[in-house]
């Protein structure tokens, strides 16, 4: 006898519809899996059979064939296993299939079996709902620690399951099972971050300008001695990003979902995401990649931070990577079995020392290295690389009697709440155009929305011909200018916004002019 | 004076100009009726050990070299110790003690070297410069002889013993001629700004003005050339 039960298999961050077609007929007792399976789908076979024989029900000694359409695409993963299974036991007759037929044509099972017949964690199951969803399922049976996760997305029913024997007594009507409620988006926000700016004593100068950066989304550089807080200082900035929305929210935990990094107590992902690598990440660990491409820090840091610390410390050819994905915003793998597109808008974070000993321009400490060891040292970053970074800000080491002091500083979220603003601004400003901060103006957007007075022209004319500010930092400091006008809530670029926006160029001036 | 010209002394030959950058360099001194001169055929790369030979050119081309800063055992002092040899006569600029830059200085003073803290210590040292020292010196003893200078030097010394009186007098001498402002706007703000970097955070502390508001008042006074950036701070500029 044929049956055929769906599921969904995932390529990158999209899914696909799978058939699960299995037919059981008289003949030598065999167990073929057909379909271009790889490895994990073929040792399924031994899973999917004995977790019927431990669940009270006899495999059958006959012919099975199951076919997993399309034949033609490459599957992996062990996601098959409990459709298989409930193909095989529909074809034996072990589930009634008559009362079922309508059913099963809007249903997918999703899930991997344990030799004992439970029903186990699988990853992805976010984007394999919103495909679901998509192609007009109305009920997915899954493994019970996914439940929430899935309860996410609207109009579809969520069985959680826990083993084979409930999903055969569930679809013969034996028992019912409660549906999983729906999770609501905005309750599930939290907002306790466990960093925050009141626990910075002074650096205000590093405050403002990460301020700046989470505001209009621009890459930031912080430059400093060793252990003056440039590490705690962007711990920090997750708690002043602006908040998530829906959409945002969802698109964070796919990436996550597929790569296994979800919680049970998070089914989504509500925080911007801090990434923060050792330099010693591979470029494939850093971009994505292996056999079938997973996502990687990048794309992980999506709608984030990918922060980078000792940012010279990285192999060169590894940073360099970073260009395209800066500028595209996406990144797209190509491998011999498939080519995957993975998202990442990240914001760009990173921290290094000035020179080679740490205390170039230390008030603590004398450096002692000479100005072509220190050269050599910033050289490391390379200029495209540096071209890509908005906001330069010096971190200077702080006090003891600072760090004792108990002065208040700002916290997070009256931050929070001027980022807020300047980021509404800035999405009511290009609404039409694709684009929702500051630091993805294009040169024509810029000639649009960064205008100067006559006066403003004047003086940065004069500030590119006196302080040696290089050509590339031109764009640079129009897109912040314009961030600090919005922050400043100000239609116009004032002077004074103009003058600030400078102040963030540090890098083309000291170390880089020539 | 006369307008002074430059030589350049190569470790290398002309068709290999090292480091590149300096190409513009050479075309300047060029430019400029300078001389440059090598002992190298003009296909030589450079290495290492040529730098530490082309000293010897230098200081033999040299009526004297002064020595600005010198690290423990760096190229520098080799050349002092080479000018030496060559009879010709070596100045040193006097540099506090734990100054890595300026162990080498302060050793050649030990070892004899001229100590000099102006102009005049190194023309009074040639006979054919002489006749220049008279008004250089007159003009330093002017800047001691103010009784109001004096009279700050004394209220230093009550503030801080540490200082020695080197350090007290010459930082006297600048806080006289820090330009005067123009516009008493961002005079709070210059009045913080000196000879040592301070930075940002610190002055936003001292005023109590905003960071938008300050980093928009160091830009004015910089562009405007009373204040430069450096490592770590901003220091200001002084009146020639």
């Amino acid at each position: 006898m044929l049956s055929i039960v769906k599921s969904i298999a995932l390529n990158g961050l999209n899914g696909y519809l799978v058939q699960i077609q299995v037919d059981v007929s008289a003949g030598m007792p065999s167990f073929e899996i057909v379909g271009l399976p790889d490895t994990s789908i073929k040792e399924s076979k031994e899973r999917v059979r004995t977790a019927i024989k431990n669940s009270n029900t006899e495999f059958l000694s006959r012919k099975i064939v199951v076919n997993l359409a399309p034949a033609s695409t490459k599957k992996e993963g062990s996601i098959f296993d409990l459709s298989i299974a409930v193909g095989i036991l529909i074809a034996n007759g072990d589930i009634c299939s008559s009362n079922l037929e309508n059913d099963l044509q809007e249903t997918i099972f999703v899930g991997e079996l344990a030799l004992d017949g439970n029903i186990e964690h699988v990853n992805g199951i976010l984007p394999i709902c919103i495909e679901a969803r998509n192609l007009g399922i109305k009920k997915i049976v899954l493994p019970k620690s996914n439940a929430k996760e899935a309860s996410v997305i609207e109009d579809i029913k969520v069985i959680p399951v826990s083993n084979l024997n409930e999903v055969i007594n569930y679809l013969n009507g034996v028992i019912k099972i409660q549906e999983t409620p729906k999770i609501n988006f905005i309750s599930s926000l939290n907002s306790n971050y466990p960093f925050d700016f009141a626990d910075v004593k002074g650096q205000e100068n590093v405050k403002r300008a990460l301020e700046i950066s989470a505001a209009g989304f621009h890459n930031c550089l912080l430059i400093g001695s060793p252990g003056s807080g440039k590490t705690m200082l962007a711990r920090c900035l997750p708690s002043i990003l602006p908040k998530l929305n829906f959409e945002e929210a969802l698109e964070i935990t796919k990436i996550h979902s597929i790569s296994g990094l979800l919680s049970n107590d998070e089914p989504l992902v509500c925080t911007r995401p801090f990434r923060s690598p050792h330099h010693t990440i591979t470029q494939t660990s850093l971009v994505g990649g292996g056999k079938n491409p997973k996502p990687g820090e990048i794309s992980l840091a999506h709608y984030g931070v990918l922060f980078l610390d000792e940012l010279t410390e990285f192999n060169k050819s590894t940073l360099e990577l970073l260009r395209g994905p800066l500028e595209d915003r996406v990144v797209t793998i190509s491998r011999l079995n498939s080519t995957v597109t993975y998202p990442c808008n990240f914001m760009f974070v990173a921290s290094m020392n000035p020179c080679p000993c740490g205390y170039f321009g230390s008030n603590d400490k004398e450096c002692s290295c000479n100005e072509s060891q220190i050269q050599k040292y910033i050289n490391k970053i390379s200029g495209p690389l540096l071209d890509r970074i908005d906001i330069h800000i010096e971190v200077e080491s702080v006090k003891y009697d600072k760090l004792e002091s108990n002065s208040s500083a700002e916290n997070s979220k009256t931050i929070r709440q001027r980022v807020n603003n300047a980021r509404n601004i800035q999405l009511e400003r290009y609404k039409n155009h694709n684009i929702f901060s500051n630091s993805q103006l294009t040169p024509k957007l810029i000639n649009e929305y960064c205008k100067l007075s006559f006066e403003s022209k004047k003086i940065l004319r004069n500030a590119f011909e006196n302080l040696g500010l290089s050509a590339r930092a031109y764009n640079r400091i129009l897109k912040v200018a314009r961030t600090i006008a919005d922050l400043d809530n100000s239609k116009d670029i004032k002077t004074y916004h103009l003058t600030e926006a400078i102040q963030y160029r540090t890098l083309d001036r000291k170390y880089w002019s020539r | 004076m006369e307008k002074g010209r430059t030589i350049a002394v190569l470790g290398n030959g002309f068709n290999h100009i090292f480091p590149k950058e300096n190409i513009e360099l050479y075309n300047t001194i060029l430019e400029n009726d300078g001389l440059i001169v090598t002992e190298y055929p003009p296909d030589t790369k450079s290495k290492s050990s040529f730098f530490l030979k082309r000293n010897r050119i230098i200081s033999g081309l040299s009526l004297g070299i002064l020595v600005v800063e010198a690290a423990h055992r760096s190229g520098t002092s080799v050349t002092a110790k080479l000018a030496k040899g060559q009879d010709r006569k070596v100045f040193a600029l006097p540099h506090e003690i734990d100054d890595l830059h300026g162990v080498g200085t302060n050793r050649l003073i030990r070892e004899g070297a001229i100590l000099v803290t102006c102009t005049s210590d190194i023309l009074c040292e040639f006979d054919q410069f002489k006749n220049f020292v008279d008004s250089n010196i007159i003009n330093n003893l002017n800047t001691f002889n103010n009784s109001n200078t004096l009279d700050n030097l004394i209220d230093l010394k009550k503030k801080n013993h540490k200082l020695d009186s080197f350090s007290k007098v010459t930082l006297r001498i600048k806080e006289n001629q820090k330009k005067k402002l123009k516009n008493t706007k961002f005079q709070d703000v210059y009045n913080l700004v000196n000879d040592s970097p301070i930075s940002i955070n610190t002055i936003c502390k001292e005023t109590s003005k905003s960071i938008s508001e300050i980093s928009n008042i160091l830009f004015m006074l910089e562009l405007d050339g009373y204040i430069k950036k450096v490592a770590g701070g901003y220091i200001c500029i002084f009146d020639k």
